[in-house]
């Protein structure tokens, strides 16, 4: 039904657009959550490397400075406080070995004062460690990371992790001294510089939870501009299926009125009591007229739909002002007949010559004439011009008919358009004509332009690609 | 029963004056809005019914709804009845149903149409149209079917039997019987039943009142077809 047609177009359109949008928000949202986590894993290298090579270059001073300590006979105890604080030695009450001396795992007591300074050059979050060649822990300062256990020094970098799961990065270093009797050679003591990642996996922490908090805004943002961009996306679309509706509708109309012509006319003569000879003929005429209207209509519809897809007959090269005579001889019993004068200016020489379809091109310039007849008053005039500008062959025709309204110039070519739409068909012709005339100047790579005056007049120009004669 | 034709179609025009005339109406076939408007400003109450084609030149037949209408609003009608419409055209499209409609039409066709339906269609408008004449009319002991056009004598009894009348005859005495004991002139009967452009020889309403006398004489009826002297015609109501 036709009102269902409608509120079904209207649901298609907004399921098309739901798709879309659903389509955007969905790939947008993909890209996006690739992008975040590529910015994610590039924010937490960057923070591991900057922070792997600021723990080598205080784990290298730690060990210089301790070293340098040890070599010139010192002890750990002499180095300052702001390189080691917080430092607890063997023996001392804040470090003390287990009964079992096989356990490389110190208990360690937490240091009276554990705060953890951030006076020094490095922040709180080293730990420095020193042992024995035993692997014996003899000394600590720094923080103290609960839970992590000794182990066996690597001399390159190391990734530890308590009991909790706080990540650790750790450096050795053979420590020597200046002891004699021992081989110099040989180092007395491994130095381990180790950072707590705790901070950073803080932060990255945060950064993730600041990256899921966004997720919803974003998608929520993705949705409305996918909408938006759905809507965009549709609107051509819905405009030509406004236009395919319409002229569907146009030429059912102008289907219907001959089909009604011919029932009506059927049925009002069968139901006469006697159909006389007269009545007989009159039915055969009426058939035959709408028959032969129905026909031109669709066979005008036909051609139209075929130079839409671009089915172009065999071209040639046809002479203009040839096509002209034979149009103007054609028409002239009309125009008498309409005591409109019809006057036909072309240059006599050069020839102006087109590639095209003479058949077609016939068409295209009876069309814009017949045309101009239709319109044009009584003991009007009509003129038809023809010129070579450059590579351009130009055909005018110029009448002194009603003229077009300015608001009605841009849909003239318009299937089935009417400017007065009350205005009855019987004048003859689909409401084609001037489709049909724009579609072959198009096919023929040509264009139609009109000016108009309302009571003043009309001129159609029809332009199209000149041959030179050089050229045939 | 008198109807103005829209239809600037001159097959179908042709064709529906055809079949309606054949139905005993009237038909006025004018193809243009502005003609048809000059009809209805000479004498609205001429007409009983009308059927307007939408896209005709000149004004459409929604012009024409909504000019009937405003004239209704008007009060201008209060004399006469309103005019019931239909609307007969190529436009189906429920806009453009809503549109008629809303503009005044009283029913709408789309064509194609089978006659049989616009028959029925404008048979339906006549019985809802409060100003249009019951389809019986019974006075003394004629009876007037409009539905049928038959005319019946004594109706209902026993000696019931149908009176053989032409389409004109009917025509004549269904005017008549509407407006019992009124007199109607020779020009209003003129105008009334016969068609205008085809106005017949002036005494063409005597010599089918002789007719009609001629046709109820069997039934000792003719009486009641009254001539008055230098007034016009009455039909005679105990």
């Amino acid at each position: 039904m036709a009102w269902d047609i409608g509120s079904k177009q209207n649901n298609l359109f907004r399921r098309s657009r739901w798709q879309l949008t659903i389509w955007y928000t969905g790939v947008m949202s993909v890209v996006m959550g690739i992008s975040a986590m590529g910015v994610y894993e590039a924010i937490a290298h960057a923070h591991r490397v900057t922070a792997d090579r600021e723990l080598r270059a205080v784990a290298k001073a730690i060990h210089n400075t301790i070293e340098e300590t040890l070599i010139s006979g010192g002890r750990v105890d002499d180095v300052s406080p702001n390189i080691l604080p917080n430092l607890c030695m063997l023996g001392h009450l804040c470090l003390e070995t287990t009964t079992d001396p096989g356990d490389v795992s110190p208990s360690i007591h937490n240091h009276p004062s554990d705060v953890l300074t951030s006076s020094g050059y490095y922040n709180g979050s080293y730990y420095i460690r020193v042992l024995a060649p035993t692997g014996k822990l003899i000394a600590t300062a720094g923080m103290n990371p609960q839970g992590l256990t000794v182990t066996e020094p690597d001399f390159s970098f190391q990734t530890l992790w308590d009991d909790n799961g706080n990540e650790y990065h750790q450096m050795a270093f053979p420590l020597y001294t200046s002891d004699v009797g021992l081989n110099p050679k040989l180092p007395q003591a491994t130095l381990l510089v180790g950072r707590s990642f705790s901070d950073f996996a803080t932060y990255l922490a945060n950064t993730r939870r600041m990256i899921l908090l966004s997720i919803p805004l974003t998608m929520g943002l993705i949705a409305l501009a996918s909408w938006w961009l759905a809507g965009r996306a549709m609107k051509p679309i819905q405009l030509s299926y406004q236009k395919i509706q319409q002229f569907t509708a146009d030429a059912a109309h102008e289907l219907r009125t001959p089909l009604a012509a011919i029932q009506a006319t059927t049925e009002s003569v069968n139901r006469l009591p006697n159909i006389s000879d007269a009545d007989a003929r009159e039915l055969t005429q009426v058939l035959s007229r709408q028959n032969q209207r129905l026909t031109t209509l669709v066979n005008d519809l036909l051609f139209l739909s075929r130079l839409d897809a671009q089915q172009l007959p065999p071209m040639k090269v046809c002479c203009l002002q040839d096509i002209l005579s034979d149009i103007v001889e054609e028409l002239a019993a009309l125009a008498l007949s309409k005591t409109i004068g019809l006057t036909l200016k072309q240059p006599d020489q050069p020839l102006i010559y087109v590639l095209g379809n003479e058949e077609q091109l016939y068409q295209l310039i009876i069309n814009v004439i017949s045309n101009a007849l239709q319109y044009t008053p009584q003991k009007g005039t009509i003129t038809i011009g023809l010129k070579q500008q450059e590579k351009q062959a130009i055909i005018t025709i110029q009448d002194t008919g009603i003229g077009i309204a300015a608001q009605d110039l841009p849909r003239i070519f318009d299937r089935f358009y009417r400017v007065d739409r009350n205005r009855s068909r019987q004048q003859g012709g689909s409401g084609l004509g001037l489709s049909i005339a724009l579609a072959i100047a198009h096919a023929h790579h040509g264009h139609i332009a009109v000016e108009s005056a309302v009571g003043v007049g009309s001129q159609f120009t029809i332009t199209l690609l000149a041959r030179g004669q050089a050229l045939l | 029963m008198r109807l103005l034709l829209v239809e600037d179609e001159p097959d179908l025009g042709r064709a529906i004056k055809r079949t309606l005339t054949q139905e005993a109406y009237i038909v006025d076939w004018v193809q243009s809005g502005d003609e048809a408007l000059a009809y209805l400003e000479h004498d609205l109450s001429l007409y009983t019914l009308g059927i307007f084609d939408w896209m005709v030149p000149g004004r459409s037949g929604i012009e024409l709804c909504q000019w009937l209408r405003s004239r209704r609003v008007s009060g201008e009608q209060s004399q006469h009845h309103s005019l019931p419409v239909l609307i007969l055209t190529a436009k189906d499209q429920i806009e453009d149903r809503i549109m008629g409609l809303d503009a005044g039409a009283d029913d709408y066709l789309v064509k194609p149409f089978s006659m049989g339906e616009l028959l029925a269609r404008l048979r339906a408008l006549r019985r809802r149209s409060p100003d249009i004449k019951s389809p019986q009319i019974t006075i003394g002991p004629l009876t007037l079917d409009c539905d049928r056009r038959i005319a019946l004598f004594d109706a209902g009894q026993p000696s019931e039997q149908t009176i053989e009348l032409a389409q004109k005859e009917f025509q004549l005495l269904q005017y008549l019987m509407e407006h019992p004991n009124q007199i109607l002139t020779r020009d209003q009967v003129l105008n009334r039943l016969w068609e205008i452009g085809a106005e017949p020889n002036s005494n063409v309403v005597a010599a089918q009142m002789r007719l009609l006398r001629k046709r109820l004489a069997p039934y000792q009826c003719d009486y009641l077809v009254e001539t008055v002297y230098g007034m016009g015609y009455r039909f005679k109501a105990e």
